[in-house]
């Protein structure tokens, strides 16, 4: 039985401003409740702007030329604001120090919910669960900019997690961590999956995918070239988009 | 040390009201903008006193932000140098340059070192609050005092910068330097605001 639908594109398309090419190119997806999608393709293949498609960020915030529709539970996201959009889809960008910015990781975490309008209070506790999610709690009350980077990465992941929405977006999540914590987030993501929620990332590293995604999308040029269960990952084409596949030495079994 | 230095300790300073503390500061750089340059002694003894109530070190503040002393610096080694004629202080003519120059200095220090006091012993996300409790609309209130943070930021990243082309050979180049930096700090700008934006942040709601 097909699980419940919660994000649909339909040929999405996207040029950024004042350039000619596009960066998303008539693309159409559908991702369903429980799913961990991984996206996976070259340096400047699109996947960090089909992404910022996902949630409104494009072409609400980002601007250049958008066509397409993109469905959020069924609502057209160009027609809802961000603090509805936030309540469904929370993303984690690629570089943490790009978005962190309060004085504490509690109150860092605890940001997004404010802005619900929730009480600080009740804020307060839903982030210290969140943290403590991610392993960070004796660091609830540091200054996140002194952090590691893998901790700072910690932080921004637990900032989605705080949102305690349906999808989730992460944009290369682990490319500053260790393979620990690496393996950690990925657990924790999956964990996510697990529960129904929908983890969207798109990810370099084709191991993290191979062990824990359920579906492997891969982009090529802003263009869904093949969109499938792990097995995709073998596939000959990974490698022809100068990809790594997942060798069987460096990634160890499935769990 | 984070934020523009942000200190976080227990003292008067740092517990007193985000608002009245901004006020006090509004109206005491006021004073000594409006006050004869002969009280420039008295202020300045208040700012030091201040500093030791804030339990912060006062030379350890200066020693670690020295380019911030040729804002004092530079105005008065100027006045030392080029103003003509005497003044007579305490029944003595002392050269006019001298007396003033070093007036001049001691007021532009605590004209600048008190606000840093500020900064020190607020925390920024205070700040923006304080603002808004004066009528500064939440958008502004919020670009001051995310611009506080990033100071910390900026200065980080400045270090890394220089530190990075200093490992390929460059000499000190404000050009070279400035150009990543601002970079970085428009990307900054740029994902904070996005990711604001997706953490359902209303600039414009009340
Ligand atoms: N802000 C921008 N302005 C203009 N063009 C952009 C911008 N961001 C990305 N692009 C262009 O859009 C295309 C897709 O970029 P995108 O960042 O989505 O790729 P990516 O797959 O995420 O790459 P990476 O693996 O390096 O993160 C690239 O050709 C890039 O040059
Ligand atoms: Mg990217």
């Amino acid at each position: 039985m097909a699980k419940k639908e919660v994000l649909r594109l339909e040929n999405v398309s996207f040029s950024y401003a004042g350039k000619k090419e596009k960066a998303v190119d008539g693309t159409s997806l559908v991702f369903r409740e429980g799913e961990f999608a991984g996206i996976i393709g070259a340096v400047g293949s699109g996947k960090s702007t089909l992404l910022y498609c996902c949630n409104g960020l494009v072409p609400k915030e980002i601007r250049g030329k958008f066509a397409g529709t993109v469905r959020l539970f069924g609502k057209d996201v160009a027609k809802i604001g961000f603090p509805e959009i936030s309540r469904e889809a929370s993303m984690v960008f690629q570089d943490p120090n790009d978005q962190i910015f309060n004085l504490t990781v509690e109150e860092e975490v605890a940001f997004g919910l404010l802005n619900r309008g929730m009480a600080r209070e009740e804020a307060l506790a839903a982030a210290r669960k969140a943290v403590a999610r991610v392993g960070l709690s004796e660091k609830l009350h540091d200054d996140p900019s002194e952090l590691s980077a893998g901790q700072k990465q910690k932080v921004a992941i637990a900032c989605a997690l705080a949102a305690d929405s349906k999808i989730i977006l992460l944009d290369e999540p682990v490319s500053s961590l260790d393979w620990r914590s690496s393996q950690e987030v990925y657990a924790i993501l999956s964990g996510l999956a697990h529960e129904g929620k929908t983890v969207i990332a798109t990810e370099q590293d084709t191991c993290l995918l191979s062990r824990h995604a359920t579906r492997i999308i891969v982009i090529d040029g802003g263009k869904v070239v093949k969109d499938g269960g792990v097995e995709v990952l073998s596939s000959s084409l990974i490698e022809k988009l100068g990809l790594r596949p997942p060798g069987p030495m460096s990634c160890g079994a499935r769990k | 040390m984070g934020m523009l230095g942000y200190q976080r300790k227990k003292s008067i300073v740092h517990s007193l009201d985000v608002r009245l503390k901004l006020a006090l500061l509004a109206l005491f750089m006021l004073a000594q903008v409006f006050a004869p340059l002969s009280f420039a002694p008295l202020f300045f003894a208040i700012t030091l006193a201040l500093y030791s109530f804030a339990r912060i070190d006062f030379l350890e503040v200066v020693k670690s932000r020295k380019a911030l002393l040729l804002l004092p610096l530079i105005p008065s080694l100027l006045r030392l140098l080029f103003e003509k004629g005497s003044v007579a202080v305490a029944g003595m003519l002392l050269p006019a340059g001298m007396v003033n120059g070093t007036l001049n200095l001691v007021f532009l220090c605590s004209l600048v070192y008190t606000p840093l006091l500020f900064a020190l012993t607020t925390a920024p996300s205070q700040i923006s609050g304080a603002l808004r409790f004066y009528g500064m609309p939440k958008r502004w209130a919020f670009i001051f005092s995310i611009a506080f943070v990033s100071v910390a930021y900026i200065r980080k990243k400045a270090e890394r910068t220089l530190a990075a082309q200093r490992a390929r050979g460059c000499r000190r180049n404000a050009l070279a330097l400035m150009l990543p930096v601002l970079h970085t700090c428009f990307r900054r700008a740029r994902t904070l605001s996005l990711s604001m934006a997706s953490r359902g942040f209303d600039a414009d709601a009340a």
